[in-house]
């Protein structure tokens, strides 16, 4: 208990301990190279972390390996708000169909009804995001809705958002779908398409651009996790709160490719 | 180092002062240093001599590392005095009466000043003197070999050092200067390195190169090309901020857009604002915006400007409706009067 607590503080010295020359980027930020923590501000600090919860619900229906499955959308799931695809409630789509749509489009509707097919329902999904948010070391995450709307006592850190992305490093389908610029999806029955682009505009506007995730809720702000590999190395930035994403984003990615 | 070398020496040496010893004779050899404390610096090794005085000297290490340019035998007593490349070696031993024990001395002079070893010998029974012969002469070989291959291994690092100089220039990566160019914040280092003298062809090519990078440094390329490195400009004895200082007047006049654009953000105002309006990071990637030679300055430019800004306070996150109106930067103030310039 003593060691966990003496490197529970050393952790927090560490992210203590990083540079914030970029003040104004968002509420709370941080950059890696090479898994090396480069900047950091507030890296700690619990947020709602809009739809960078999809990163989570992403792993998981990855780490079910169900994916062939198909599912039935719930009207739960159809209502959903926010970004969506237009699902209708008795669609039958593949589970990676929904999981394309989940990371590329952000789509609440397919999210929603990918964790219902995965857990059951939305509740017991959650749970198992939490176990395994809980697992990977997350300890300043608690998901309360499997999309990442806006909910009571729902947040992460840059930090635990950072952990996450790299967990979803080792997942090659992630990184296909992530850099993936359209994506276009057909029910079960062929009888209805969805053609759709990727929510992450440095897509093909930034060299080197992988991905990962954006969000955004009116609580959140606008976040992202920015993705960028170059010449073998490669830049992870989590923004949360942050208006100028894009160009934070950019900015941030620049100056870490660059640093030494 | 040396001092080991010529003690080596020494050893593969003894067979010929003890010119007097039976063929096939083992004999166990003690040296200490005088003045050293009791246990220190005493080495004992046991050594075969041949029955045949024309043997005894080892041929490789006679021809090729210690001449041998006096050596008398007066009765009980031999001397010997020989030429090495590690300096001079003059040794005496003086034998009991049986020529079962003798006592000596050992003064070795090289640059580095002058080391006297006392010894003692004694016979302690037979050997084989040619296979011991044979195993010497391998082992001087393989000294040899493992010598000219470590001299071949510095002589690479070396020219691979010169080489990686010379790019450091080229690249603007000041880090592939080494140590070499740390000589202004850490003299020790190049002090060290310099003592060898093997090094100062390095020392003098690598110095040359880094005051060549340097030079670059205070240029638009260079500082380009070295993005800004604050530790280069650091070993160069400059900061980043006076050589922007001294580049951004003269590029804001010639409108070098890639300098200006990442550097230079009150002089590329100007351009901003009549070059980058309505400049929408996501209409831009759809292909929507303007695709001109102002699009890389425009996204340089916006995105240090937009870095550039006021800390978010720390209170909780309260998004504005419109994220673009939280700037309150000076020169944020500035860009956010172009319309639409920050897409979500």
């Amino acid at each position: 208990m003593r060691a966990w607590f003496a490197l529970a503080l050393l952790a927090a010295g560490l992210a203590q301990a990083a540079d914030d020359p970029f003040p104004g980027a968002g509420e709370a930020y941080l950059v890696k190279r090479d898994g090396r923590v480069l900047w950091a501000r507030a890296a700690d600090r619990p947020l709602a972390p809009a739809s960078l919860a999809k990163m989570m619900t992403a792993l998981l229906a990855l780490e079910d390996g169900r994916l062939d499955g198909v599912a039935a959308v719930s009207a739960a799931a159809a209502r959903a708000a926010g970004a969506r695809l237009g699902l209708r409630a008795g669609d039958r789509m593949r589970a990676r169909d929904l999981l394309g749509a989940t990371v590329v489009r952000s789509a609440n509707d397919a999210c929603r009804a990918l964790a219902e097919h995965l857990a059951g329902s939305a509740a017991s999904f959650v749970e198992r995001m939490n176990a395994r948010a809980s697992a990977l070391g997350m300890g300043d995450t608690r998901f309360v809705d499997p999309c990442g709307h806006d909910r009571p006592g729902q947040h992460s850190t840059a930090a635990d958002l950072a952990r996450l992305a790299e967990v979803l490093l080792g997942e090659p389908e992630y990184l296909r779908l992530a850099r993936m610029p359209k994506l276009t999806l057909r029910t079960v029955d062929g009888g209805r398409s969805f053609a759709f682009s990727n929510t992450n505009a440095l897509l093909g506007r930034y060299e080197g651009a992988v991905g990962l995730k954006t969000g955004y809720t009116s609580k959140a702000g606008n976040c992202l996790v920015a993705l960028a590999e170059r010449n073998g190395v490669r830049v992870l930035v989590v923004l949360l709160n942050a208006p100028n994403r894009w160009w934070n984003a950019v900015g941030l990615l620049d100056r870490a490719f660059e640093a030494p | 180092m040396k001092q080991r070398r010529l003690a080596f020496a020494a050893i593969l040496s003894f067979p010929l002062a003890a010119l007097a010893a039976q063929d096939g004779e083992q004999w166990e050899i003690t040296m200490n240093v005088p003045g050293m404390p009791s246990g220190m610096g005493g080495m004992t090794q046991q050594v075969c001599q041949d029955k045949d005085p024309k043997k005894q000297v080892v041929p490789g290490q006679q021809s090729e590392e210690c001449k041998i340019t006096d050596q008398k035998q007066s009765g009980n007593k031999t001397s010997i005095t020989l030429n090495c490349p590690q300096g001079r070696m003059y040794l005496e031993n003086t034998y009991n009466a049986a020529r079962t024990e003798y006592k000596g001395t050992m003064r070795m002079t090289s640059p580095q000043g002058e080391t006297t070893m006392n010894m003692s010998a004694r016979k302690v029974g037979a050997c084989d003197a040619t296979a011991e012969r044979k195993k010497r002469e391998a082992q001087v070989a393989s000294i040899e070999r493992q010598s000219a291959q470590a001299q071949d291994m510095m002589r690479q690092q070396r020219e691979m050092q010169i080489g990686q100089c010379a790019e450091a220039v080229e690249t603007m990566d000041y880090g592939k200067l080494g140590m070499y160019g740390q000589c202004k914040q850490h003299p020790e280092y190049c002090q060290t390195m310099g003592s060898d003298p093997g090094n100062k062809q390095v020392m003098t090519a690598c110095a040359a190169r880094q005051a060549e990078y340097c030079k670059r440094y205070r240029t638009e390329a260079g500082f380009l090309k070295a993005k800004a490195d604050a530790k280069a400009a650091e070993a160069c004895g400059l900061s980043v901020d006076q050589v922007k200082a001294e580049l951004c007047p003269g590029a804001a006049k010639r409108e070098a857009l890639a300098f200006l654009g990442r550097y230079c953000l009150a002089e590329a105002k100007p351009l901003a604002e009549k070059h980058c309006a309505g400049r929408d990071f996501t209409a831009l990637r759809a292909g929507k915006g303007t695709r001109d030679k102002y699009d890389d300055f425009c996204m340089a430019y916006l995105s240090s400007a937009s870095l550039a800004q006021a800390p978010r306070p720390d209170a909780p996150s309260t998004p504005t409706a419109n994220p673009a109106d939280a700037v309150t930067d000076g020169v944020t103030q500035g860009i956010n009067k172009l319309r639409g310039l920050f897409g979500r």
